[in-house]
Order: C-alpha cells, then sequence, then structure tokens
C-alpha cells in the first residue's frame, strides 16, 4: 500500500475543520437545550425577594400587599384552619392573567401548605366575609381583571396546630419567575 | 495479510459493539422510569414528596362500611386485601394517587374503585406536611395473588423519575376473615 501525498492546503483544511467540530457540537447543543434551559429557567423558585410587613411589592405584572394571615378555626387531630387575605393592584393584565398562581404558607423548616377548600361554615362565621364571595388566586388571574383593578384575594389553609406565627405566605407566579415573593407577618 | 485481519477483526468488533449496544441499550420509559425504593412492613420509607409506612395486612371475603349515610356491603369471587398505612406529604402538600398491589407473578391491581365512599380510604385527601393519615388501601385480588405480593405508592400510576415505594407483603397471609367491618377497624 502506498502513502498518499497530503497537501498542505488540505492539511490546513483538516486541522481547521478538527477545531471547528467541538464549537458546532457546542453550537448544536446550545440551540437544542435553548428552549428547555429557557423553560427550567422560567418555571424555577430561584431568587426571593422579601417583602416587609405592611409593604406592596411587584410580581407578575400585579402589586401585592398582605392583608392578613389568621387562623380562624380548628378540625379534629389538631389541626388549624387558617385564612390568607392579600390586596393586588393591577398593573400589567396580560402578564397577569397567566396561570397557575401558587401561594402557599412557609414554615422556617422549608415545609409548605398549598392552599385547600374550606367550607362555609368555616368562612362564614367571619362577620366581615358573610354574604361575600372572595376569589382565590387562580380564580382572580383567571377573572382577567383590567389595568389599575384592585382585588382582594382569599385562600384557606389546613396546617398542624401550633403553626400560627411561623408561617410565612410565599407567592409564585409564571410570569414572575424566577422571582418569588416572601411575606414579612407582622409579630 | 496482517493488516487484512486487522481490518476484519476491527470490524467484527465494530459490528458486536453496535449489536450490543442495539440491544441492551435502555429504552426512554426504563431510563425515566419510577425510582423505586423498597423496604418492609413496618419500615417507614421517605421518598422525594411523602413517606409511607405498611403496617400490616388483612384479608376478608366480605366488607361492610358506611358510605355516604348507608350501609354498604361487598363480597367477592377473589378476596379483598386490606393494608392499614400511615401517610405523610414532606416537604410540601402532594396528592398521592396510586397504590397499586402486585402480585408475585407480576400482576399489577389498582386500588377498588367499589369501596368508595368508605372510611379512612387512603389516596383520597391530598396529604399535608406534618398531618399524617393513617388508614387504609382496599384491593380486591384473586386468592392466587396474595402470597409475596407488593404494594406500590406513587404520587401516579407510571410515575417518571419519581419514587415509587415497594413495599414487600408478607409471603404466607393469614386465612381471609369472613367478614370485615371497617367501622370497627382498629387502625392503630
Amino acid at each position: 500500500m502506498s502513502e498518499a501525498v497530503v497537501s498542505s492546503g488540505a492539511a490546513r483544511i483538516r486541522r481547521l475543520s478538527l477545531w471547528v467540530l467541538p464549537v458546532a457540537l457546542a453550537l448544536g447543543l446550545f440551540l437544542q437545550m435553548q428552549e428547555t434551559a429557557w423553560e427550567w429557567w422560567r418555571s424555577r423558585e430561584l431568587f426571593a425577594r422579601q417583602v416587609p410587613t405592611g409593604s406592596a411589592a411587584n410580581l407578575g405584572g400585579a402589586e401585592w400587599k398582605l392583608a392578613g394571615l389568621r387562623r380562624v378555626g380548628e378540625r379534629p387531630d389538631d389541626r388549624a384552619v387558617m385564612l390568607l387575605d392579600m390586596d393586588v393592584v393591577v398593573r400589567d393584565p396580560e402578564a397577569f392573567a397567566v396561570l397557575p398562581c401558587r401561594l402557599v404558607l412557609e414554615a422556617p423548616d422549608g415545609r409548605r401548605w398549598s392552599p385547600q377548600f374550606l367550607t362555609p361554615s368555616e368562612v362564614n362565621r367571619l362577620p366581615e366575609r358573610r354574604r361575600l364571595t372572595i376569589p382565590t388566586c387562580t380564580q382572580a388571574l383567571a377573572s382577567k381583571p383590567q389595568a389599575g383593578a384592585t382585588l382582594r384575594i382569599s385562600e384557606g389553609f389546613v396546617l398542624p396546630a401550633g403553626m400560627n406565627g411561623q408561617v410565612r405566605p410565599v407567592l409564585s407566579l409564571p410570569a414572575g419567575r424566577p422571582h418569588y415573593l416572601r411575606f414579612e407577618i407582622p409579630d | 495479510m496482517s493488516g487484512v485481519f486487522a481490518k476484519l477483526g476491527a470490524l467484527v468488533l465494530a459490528v458486536m459493539l453496535l449489536v450490543g449496544m442495539q440491544r441492551y441499550t435502555p429504552s426512554y420509559a426504563e431510563i425515566t422510569g419510577p425510582i423505586p425504593l423498597k423496604g418492609n412492613l413496618g419500615e417507614t420509607l421517605t421518598g422525594r414528596i411523602f413517606s409511607v409506612r405498611g403496617d400490616k395486612v388483612l384479608l376478608a371475603e366480605k366488607l361492610r362500611f358506611k358510605a355516604y349515610g348507608r350501609e354498604v356491603e361487598r363480597d367477592t369471587g377473589g378476596v379483598f386485601a386490606l393494608v392499614i398505612a400511615r401517610l405523610e406529604a414532606q416537604p410540601a402538600s402532594v396528592n398521592v394517587g396510586s397504590a397499586i398491589w402486585r402480585s408475585a407473578q407480576g400482576v399489577r391491581f389498582v386500588a377498588s374503585p367499589r369501596v368508595q365512599g368508605a372510611p379512612r380510604l387512603l389516596g383520597t385527601d391530598r396529604l399535608e406536611p406534618g398531618l399524617p393519615q393513617r388508614g387504609l388501601f382496599i384491593f380486591e385480588v384473586p386468592r392466587e395473588a396474595v402470597a409475596g405480593a407488593t404494594l406500590l405508592v406513587a404520587s401516579s400510576r407510571w410515575p417518571r423519575l419519581d419514587t415509587q415505594v415497594e413495599i414487600a407483603l408478607p409471603a404466607k397471609p393469614d386465612i381471609p376473615a369472613p367478614l370485615i367491618d371497617l367501622g370497627e377497624l382498629a387502625y392503630e
């Protein structure tokens, strides 16, 4: 067998091709993963913003303010029923209407309770709420309010008795992620 | 001549490698399938989003319970298998929506829909952190599917890259009781 004679031009092209190959592979991977990486980034709660008591904070096209978090009743087996009220001023209706809303109560050890359906008897015992229909966070987002609209949002939670004063509301919205809000509660 | 043999050897090796890779590469479903967490009765098994402890297995030919204000009695051509268990969410609220009785032969039985409304059925209410639920998984299975079965518990029926707790159940179970009244069952 005879050795083929390679011209210097061909050798240069071959060398260049070898150098370009890793770059092309990396670029291909980046283009392929771009959408997935963006989805991941937008779905994670990575940066918490602490909201001091009595203050409002912007997230997902609205200004959010904690209006109240209180224990309103008990259920058997040492379970407490808590009610969370938020005041919202809509600034960007399009961003605000993106579902789902993730409004939870968080303990210092990282445990999180999602909202739960409360029976009318548990809510109606509060005089100021009788004959009032206050939307949940998801209902408020789905109602697609106009810019400037002011809303009261309310969610119910069932958690172990004794957690009163230890849990803080945490709000995360698709249009706001990876940022999310953690509200300080009054002492 | 030796060069020809070397090339032929390399070719055979490459073909063998490719055939091996084709035959033994796990499928996408296998790679992204459930992550098993195995244990026994009485052992608390903690997965990614919930913990579970199976305590006891009871067998019955008939069940009696109160559902939606009515007394209900159910019988079966096989046997009712009841697993008393404790479930807890951690670190966040979660629905544990799947309990499967897998027989020693590999046949999978989902929890029986014939006992809807029975008290303390697990998997019907959402779990909350710090509020463990103690109750029952109820299956209706053929008698030959009882010995050496496994209880599979997961957040969904086909978990993807998520915990599936696998609790080994007794290899020699007790004789089925003629009737179990769920209202009189001791869960503790």
